[in-house]
């Protein structure tokens, strides 16, 4: 059966997720025998106190709005991808392989390790889309179990096929200088993968809103039913939405592996392909307010690392009201299904 | 639809957050506390070896030196990058990359941070903004040899190591030569359990050197050495020689000693350099000279290591502090090692 997602109210989920994050978040944090004013106080301070720190802020926005797109145009087309994960990673194994094999000069080689991310991320989300495409295998269950054989074969082939030897580290070799995504902001880690998220955010919005793909999508999405009886071939498009939203979370690997850890490393992500969940619920499935959602998630993670440093509160707090927040849209998400079908 | 009106607001809201970061004026730390900060590697603290050892060396510097500590402890790898950032971006005097796993992510994040000092241990970052401190295993490790061959009455000792690496080598080739050194004859079985956290394949590997007739082990593989205690536990008349840090307690009568790696004096010295602001050193090597590594003090096997194999080791140490024996730290350096007539 077709998911009817019922994309709603942004403004009673910005309520719902300002009561989770400030409302739990300063339970936690007084479970943790710690003020919330404090504990908060170094969460924004961790966040925004200094250019570094609102650079690192865009860092972890940049790296969950990359996931979260990718989950979005799925999830507009009515697909449950929770498989960014997966995507993500195994883009950027593509990426740091290939880059670290190839020497090129930065205009072939910069290029060329974003296309492998994106490649690969795509393959791998074309897959439980062909599934569902072929079979009607649920999408859900799917990209859920390929996040855990991305993982295993990443770690296989860095640590088997593919071992650096004299390394204890499951990674691949360093991408040479010329794969390296130029930094944006010194003293920072920030780089021009934030541009390239955002200008990908417009593109997007552009393709669902402006093109009859973007259309179709959409109505595969909405009404499948409908969209059916007016010729969408129903298969074409889960199968292509798949494959688009895997790639843009394989291109988010690339960027990660070419901007900020310049090799490959099977531990590369701290779980963005399910945080960017929430990311792209919270932003209410549109590229624009995902924008928004991304640096709102982004300061939770950033400064959730210095709220441990600083206040003591451990970072969980912050994985706990993102979880709460994912259950939450999500739940109310299928419940509107629910009542709509 | 109400997207479109929003999408002008979007990017407005966007511009001041970019300029932010272009423009704001870096802090700076306050009261003249010296901050020292720690990242953990995914073991974590609490695993009772190499984690909890440079701990224990923060512990002292906040002690001894007033210096105020934070850790920040790891979950995945791409956890050490953010949280050395995290560190950096908050003025942190010193920050500390416990274990060679993060190499990389040290050698990235110190170039781009080059007004903040780093230290990482058992690798060597060569940055003028980061202090490597490495140990020389095989020394410590030469004396566990010794003292096994010793002690062994099988004449065959075995050396389980975690994965085959040539920081694992040392132990490896200090282990053999110094059983060498005592006697020749004694067969040095050698095995890699191919993790560091598998305490299984410990159990399976170490039962496995045992039924080839070794009756001393020296586990260097991080939790995989749990799971060879508790095999030689199950066992009469063999040994296991623990790692890191003091282990002897933890199956006392069968851990004949452990080779203590002082990561805490490791990290205490840093934090030294640090507080008195003084040129920080570029690698600090800490041998048996320096007591950066060493054996127990036999506490639970008093009546196996006896006063004679004590002084026979107390011998060799010195004769490694003076430099009259040149301990090898690779298979080929142990390849063509030859005993001295002491």
């Amino acid at each position: 059966m077709p998911y009817a997602f019922v994309r709603g109210r942004a403004f009673r989920d910005i309520v719902i997720v300002l009561v989770l994050v400030f409302g739990v978040g300063s339970i936690a944090m007084l479970l943790a025998h710690v003020s919330p004013l404090v504990a908060f106080g170094a969460l924004f301070d961790g966040a925004f106190g200094t250019r570094e720190e609102v650079a690192e802020t865009l860092v972890q926005a940049t790296n969950l709005l990359f996931p979260a797109l990718g989950i979005a145009v799925a999830f507009r087309a009515g697909l449950f991808n929770i498989g960014a994960e997966g995507q993500l990673i195994l883009g950027g194994f593509a990426a740091g392989w290939l880059g670290a094999q190839l020497p090129l000069p930065w205009y072939l080689a910069i290029p060329m390790v974003l296309v492998a991310g994106a490649l690969a991320g795509g393959v791998w989300g074309a897959i439980p889309g062909f599934l569902r495409a072929r079979f009607g295998a649920n999408e859900v269950i799917a990209t859920l179990m390929l996040n855990v054989v991305a993982v295993l074969l990443a770690t296989y082939l860095v640590n088997g096929p593919l071992a650096l030897p004299g390394s204890g580290a499951s990674e691949t070799p360093s991408l040479p200088h010329a794969a390296q995504l130029p930094d944006l902001v010194a003293d920072s880690r920030l780089t021009w993968a934030f541009p390239i998220a955002l200008g990908l955010a417009f593109v997007l919005r552009w393709m669902l809103q402006r093109t009859v793909f973007g259309y179709e999508l959409r109505a595969a999405g909405d009404a499948p039913e409908a969209a059916k009886r007016a010729g969408i071939d129903l298969r074409r498009t889960a199968f292509v939405a798949m494959a688009l939203s895997g790639a843009i979370a394989g291109l988010g690997g690339a960027t990660i592996v070419a901007g900020e850890l310049h090799r490959f490393n099977t531990g590369l992500s701290p779980g963005y392909g399910f945080i960017a969940i929430a990311v792209a619920l919270v932003g209410n499935l549109d590229p624009l307010w995902i924008i928004v959602a991304s640096l709102a998630f982004g300061v939770l993670q950033s400064g959730g690392i210095a709220m441990q440093a600083e206040a003591g509160v451990p970072r969980d707090v912050v994985a706990l009201v993102t979880g709460l927040v994912i259950i939450a849209l999500a739940g109310r998400r299928v419940v509107a299904a629910r009542r709509s079908t | 639809m109400f997207f479109r009106s929003r999408a002008g607001f979007l990017t407005l809201a966007l511009v001041p957050l970019c300029a932010a970061a272009a423009g704001c004026a870096p802090k700076h730390a306050a009261n003249g506390v010296p901050r020292i900060g720690m990242v953990t590697d995914v073991g974590g603290l609490g695993d009772r070896s190499f984690n909890d050892s440079a701990y224990a060396g923060l512990l002292r510097a906040e002690t001894e030196l007033h210096a105020e500590g934070t850790v920040l402890q790891s979950r995945s790898a791409a956890d050490y990058a953010i949280n050395m950032t995290v560190l950096a971006n908050k003025e942190y005097d010193e920050i500390f990359a416990i274990g060679f796993l993060m190499a990389k992510d040290v050698a990235d994040v110190a170039a781009r941070y080059t007004k903040r000092n780093f230290a990482i241990i058992d690798a060597v970052v060569d940055l003028p903004n980061v202090t490597s401190v490495t140990f020389k295993e095989e020394e410590g490790s030469y004396l566990a040899g010794a003292l096994a061959a010793l002690t062994t009455k099988t004449k065959t000792i075995a050396f389980l190591g975690g994965i085959d690496i040539p920081l694992l080598r040392k132990f490896e080739a200090g282990f053999a030569a110094g059983a060498r050194q005592i006697d020749p004859s004694v067969k040095v079985l050698v095995k890699y359990t191919g993790s560091f956290d598998d305490p299984a394949a410990g159990k399976e590997l170490s039962g496995v050197l045992y039924d080839q007739g070794a009756d001393i082990v020296y586990v260097a593989a991080g939790k995989a050495g749990l799971g060879a205690i508790d095999q030689a536990k199950r066992r009469s008349d063999v040994f296991i020689i623990g790692v890191d840090s003091n282990q002897d307690g933890m199956a006392p009568g069968k851990i004949l000693t452990s080779m203590i790696k002082r990561v805490d004096t490791g990290v205490f010295r840093v934090c030294q350099e640090a507080v008195a602001h003084r040129k920080r050193s570029a690698h600090l090597v800490l041998g048996l000279k320096e007591g950066g590594v060493g054996l127990t003090d036999f506490h639970y096997t008093r009546s196996v290591v006896t006063p004679a194999k004590i002084a026979v080791l107390a011998k060799l140490r010195t004769a490694i502090v003076s430099g009259t024996i040149v301990v090898p730290s690779t298979r080929e350096g142990l390849a063509s090692y030859t005993r001295l007539p002491l």
